[in-house]
């Protein structure tokens, strides 16, 4: 019920997300995958397949895509959980029969799977018109464009989620949350480029996984998934802690 | 402890350095309606947070139920009808969208129940919470309790906003549906003449402490304000006297039982006796909280005031 509940309340946010990416990737993929990437197009070059593929999925699922399903992610993160305590409706929430930890998870779970239905129609829409174009499918870009996003998308959603639960405010949540998330890929990006020190990085790990459709010869970065989806589930994991012992 | 509905020992709850609530021990009967009264501030909301799980005991022990509190709090929660002071639900669900929602967490709900209620609460079903009265916000909110058949039903403030055809209703359903099933009503509210419609057991709580519990018609039977004059008339609480307010050579007393006796020791002393009555519920509030009855506009029925017996 709750699960209803989240999906009643979130439901314009998800279909205007769901509308913008739908639009992103039906506008940029047709001429990524006929022209390809833009050193491509200066070059006069028809791209290949492959090369069409990658500069497609890459562009426009780890470029658009992935913006995209972080601002998302921030969105659909701050009408969690914590935004029931910023409208004083956790103590109608927190006397139904169940433990606080349904409350925490079954809500963060409504919003990973929207953030995943927004992932699978967007990689979806954009493998089917490149497999119309090129008559060609890859079932492992495909995957691994639509994981990169989906735990992409659930790291800065579940962010979001804790911070509004800390800050007991979907909109603070959503400011202290687009602040770290926005500090987090600076850091590993200036000290990559100034120091050669190279930090786990959230845009790297998307666009990683999106480029990996680049280098077909290079295994799938499966180590790094698995760190940021154990990220993703500390924010969910934390936010319980929290909840549990937190006066309403 | 399994026959009460609520039982607490030595609760005490602090908000920093701030004690909400004070050793409290409360009883309360199964099958009953217990009225529980205090001024703002005095403990009651806390106590009920506390009894359901919203915040964390300081000290002290509690049963709902049988259940204890802070242990087994989804078992309270499952048999526990709750309405609390601030009747905030989601905004842009409507009334019905609200019971769908609620309906799935109570085994014992009854679709019946609500479509009754609904009727005769005059809920507009369709219309979003945010969109409603603040008396039929506060409809909707005991709609969804009551509909859930629950062993103990707990009302906080359960009139603010009603008119009077809906705070009748209420009681009925609370007398008849609730009372009559054999389950049981706490009700924390300002509004003493509702709760003295129906109350079976009252408890009055003043700055987290317990001042008094018991049978609502006991304390009607046996409870008596004694108004004295005279000089050097006891002054502080004892025995059987639960408060006393002096002006002058004039001392108001609240006696719990075997008034008589307690006029003829006064009497003894050299007191003048001015007036013998019974109390109502007003009076024994006002009295145990030591506020004067001014006897202000809206307070029809109350005793008159200590001064204005006096005449000045």
């Amino acid at each position: 019920m709750y699960f209803w509940k989240c999906w009643r309340e979130t439901r314009a946010q998800f279909i205007a997300g769901l509308v913008v990416f739908v639009a992103v990737c039906s506008f940029f993929t047709i001429p990524v995958a006929k022209f390809g990437s833009p050193e491509m197009m200066k070059t006069g070059v028809s791209p290949s397949v492959a090369q069409a593929w990658s500069s497609a999925i890459r562009m426009v699922l780890g470029g658009w895509g992935g913006t995209l399903i972080l601002i998302c992610g921030l969105v659909l993160g701050s009408a969690g959980l914590g935004k029931e305590f910023d409208k004083q409706t956790v103590g109608f929430l927190f006397t139904r029969p169940r433990r606080r930890r349904y409350w925490v998870w079954v809500g963060w779970s409504a919003g990973v799977f929207e953030l995943a239905i927004i992932a699978l129609v967007g990689v979806g829409l954009t493998s089917g018109l490149l497999t119309f174009l090129t008559g060609h499918f890859y079932t492992w870009r495909v995957l691994a464009a639509f994981l990169g996003l989906t735990v992409g998308g659930a790291v800065s959603y579940s962010l979001t989620y804790f911070m509004a639960v800390v800050t007991r405010s979907g909109l603070q949540g959503l400011g202290y949350a687009m602040g770290i998330l926005f500090v987090a890929i600076l850091v590993p990006g200036m000290t990559a480029h100034f120091w050669r020190i190279y930090l786990p990085s959230l845009w790297d790990f998307m666009d990683t996984t999106c480029e990996w459709a680049a280098a077909v010869v290079s295994s799938f970065p499966f180590s790094v998934l698995i760190l940021w989806s154990i990220v993703a589930l500390a924010f969910p994991l934390a936010a319980q802690a929290l909840v549990e012992r937190a006066d309403v | 402890m399994k026959s009460l509905a609520i039982w607490t020992e030595g609760l005490v709850k602090f908000y920093s350095d701030v004690k909400a609530v004070d050793e409290l021990s409360l009883s309360v009967p199964r099958g009953v309606a217990y009225g529980f009264l205090g001024r703002n501030g005095a403990g009651k909301t806390s106590t009920i947070r506390m009894l359901l799980g919203l915040t964390k005991l300081t000290a002290g022990n509690g049963a709902v139920l049988g259940y204890k509190v802070g242990r087994e709090q989804v078992a309270i929660l499952e048999r526990t009808a709750f309405v609390g002071e601030n009747k905030i639900l989601y905004g842009n669900l409507t009334a019905r969208e609200l019971t769908r929602f609620t309906r799935g967490f109570y085994p014992s709900w009854s679709d019946d129940a609500c479509a009754k209620y609904s009727r005769l609460f005059e809920i507009p079903m369709d219309r979003s919470f945010s969109k409603l009265s603040q008396g039929n916000r506060t409809k909707t909110c005991l709609l969804l309790a009551l509909s859930q058949r629950a062993d103990l039903v707990i009302l906080d403030e359960p009139t603010v906003g009603l008119d009077p055809v809906a705070v009748d209703a209420l009681l009925r359903i609370l007398v008849e549906d609730v009372i009559g099933a054999g389950r049981t009503v706490f009700i924390s509210s300002h509004n003493l003449s509702d709760v003295e419609q129906i109350a079976d057991w009252i408890g009055v709580i003043d700055q987290g402490k317990l001042l008094l519990e018991a049978k609502l018609d006991d304390v009607k039977s046996t409870f008596r304000l004694v108004t004295a004059s005279g000089n050097g008339l006891p002054q502080t609480r004892f025995a059987d006297v639960l408060s006393v307010t002096s002006v002058g050579k004039f001392s108001r007393y609240l006696v719990k039982h075997d008034a008589d006796i307690f006029v003829a020791k006064l009497s003894r002393e050299g007191a003048i006796i001015a007036e013998v009555s019974p109390v109502g519920l007003r009076e024994i509030f006002l009295e145990l909280v030591q506020k004067e009855d001014t006897c202000t506009s809206g307070n029809a029925g109350g005793k008159p005031a200590l001064n204005s017996l006096l005449g000045s």
